[in-house]
């Protein structure tokens, strides 16, 4: 009870006093998840549309796959993006590893299966009779998928959520391909790995702590901007 | 005359069952056309596949649809020169207004011409609810911003399910009175699909019935 006691004013003063390290993580965090998910939706949305829509052999092989993807071990992902990006790797000319980029593709993979999946099922859900008719009044294939979307946009944002949630908060992913370097790549999660490791529970509880707030602050901004969208 | 509508021996099947099977059937520009039959005649399927929502079987005879054959390259510039009310019309989370510009700014017009096409429209159709969610209108009111919708882009041709029936027969049959005009006088044709016989009296210049599938003499 004291250590906790002792995590929740250690973060306080790290929150009031602006401590540079800790504003470099927390800033890393947010750029890297939010990095992630904003690419994880530019190549998840018309993915998740194509395959809710599709009628195509196949097609519900690669929504199982989506939707089993939600549960990718991210320990798993690490590994399989630090292969690809290791020097000798098929991707290393790129010298990419132990760079944040690295840990935005790893939290990529994490997110890309999330929004794919919430993205099929916020689609398939819609009213069918959205598509004829749009089609009756004349939409091209493209304002018909900006239709679908605007009309799902609250499963959308959920999607997007959903995302962020996966890739803030895992560590084995961005652990293995960012290498967690003090000023570089450390993020909330590994940052709350290495102070527990080294003993020091009051800043790890603290950035615990700090963690949760920033997860429940951007979730409530994608709340507030799905919530406002509601028009029923 | 120009032919708006020539089709034959058009069929569909469903799982199987042939649910339509049109012999011959043609509809002159400026001519209202009435549709009548039984629940299940497949009136509403015969109408989407005018409308182009989806395809008659492979094999159907004759095929043309405001003067031209449909192929995949023109079916989104045949559709925009035609407009559908369905029976019960989806209303998307928008405003009346938003609802009923739809196809306009889709057919990119400019904002103003936009705002005083809508206005025109609901004030032959007597829609004073413009700023409202369409989600919170009454179903007689949802029908008459589905048929705002269509007139609105001024399509060559309407098709028309059942489009006033959740409408008192007062309010029905005074609609129906200025819809005929602006839809002939303007050299346009609609197909109306109805039950009711004083519509068809109304609002037909040409009429025929559905049963099983099947135009019946």
């Amino acid at each position: 009870m004291e250590l906790l006691l002792k995590g929740l004013y250690r973060a306080l003063d790290m929150l009031t006093s602006a401590d540079p390290e800790l504003v470099t993580i927390l800033w890393l965090s947010l750029k890297v998840s939010v990095g992630a998910v904003v690419l994880a939706l530019a190549i998840g949305l018309p993915i998740g549309t194509w395959l809710a829509l599709g009628r195509f052999r196949g097609q519900r092989f690669l929504v199982a796959l989506a939707n089993a993807g939600m549960g990718l071990p991210p320990v798993v992902v690490g590994l399989t993006v630090a292969v690809l990006l290791w020097r000798s790797g098929p991707l290393g000319s790129w010298g990419l590893l132990y760079t944040p980029t690295a840990m935005v593709l790893a939290q990529l993979v994490i997110a890309l299966p999330i929004v794919i999946a919430l993205t099929i099922s916020a689609i398939q859900s819609l009213d069918p009779r959205i598509r004829l008719e749009a089609m009756s009044l004349g939409a091209s294939t493209i304002q018909m998928v900006s239709v679908l979307w605007r009309e799902a946009r609250l499963g959308i944002m959920a999607a997007a959520m959903a995302g962020f949630g996966g890739a803030i908060s895992e560590v084995g992913a961005v652990l293995m391909v960012g290498g967690n370097i003090r000023g570089q790549t450390r993020v909330m999660t590994t940052a709350i790995v290495t102070e527990t490791r080294m003993g020091h529970f009051d800043i790890a509880i603290a950035l615990g702590i700090l963690l949760l707030l920033l997860v429940f602050l951007a979730n409530l901004v994608l709340t507030y901007l799905q919530q406002r969208q509601r028009y029923d | 005359m120009i032919e708006v509508i020539n089709l034959k021996s058009i069929k569909k099947t469903y799982n199987g069952a042939p649910i339509l099977e049109i012999g011959e059937m043609t509809l002159q520009a400026g001519q209202v056309l009435t549709i009548s039959g039984p629940n299940g005649a497949g009136k509403s399927t015969l109408l989407r596949i005018i409308g182009l929502l989806e395809p008659p079987d492979h094999g159907s005879g004759k095929f043309l649809v405001l003067g031209e054959k449909p192929t995949w390259n023109n079916h989104t510039n045949l559709r925009r020169r035609m407009a559908v009310v369905f029976q019960t019309p989806y209303m998307f989370n928008r405003s009346v207004y938003e609802n009923i510009s739809m196809g306009l700014r889709w057919r990119k017009l400019r904002t103003s011409e936009v705002a005083e096409r809508v206005h025109e429209v609901s004030k032959l159709l007597e829609i004073d609810f413009l700023e409202q969610s369409a989600r919170q209108i009454s179903r007689g009111q949802t029908q008459r911003t589905a048929l705002a919708r269509a007139l609105v882009v001024r399509p060559e041709m309407l098709l028309l399910d059942e489009p006033l029936s959740a409408l008192d027969a007062k309010l029905r049959a005074k609609l129906l009175t200025k819809l005929k005009p602006t839809i002939t006088e303007a050299g346009r044709s609609a197909i109306y699909v109805t039950h009711d016989e004083a519509e068809v009296k109304l609002i037909a210049d040409k009429k025929l019935t559905l049963v099983d599938g099947k135009i019946e003499r």
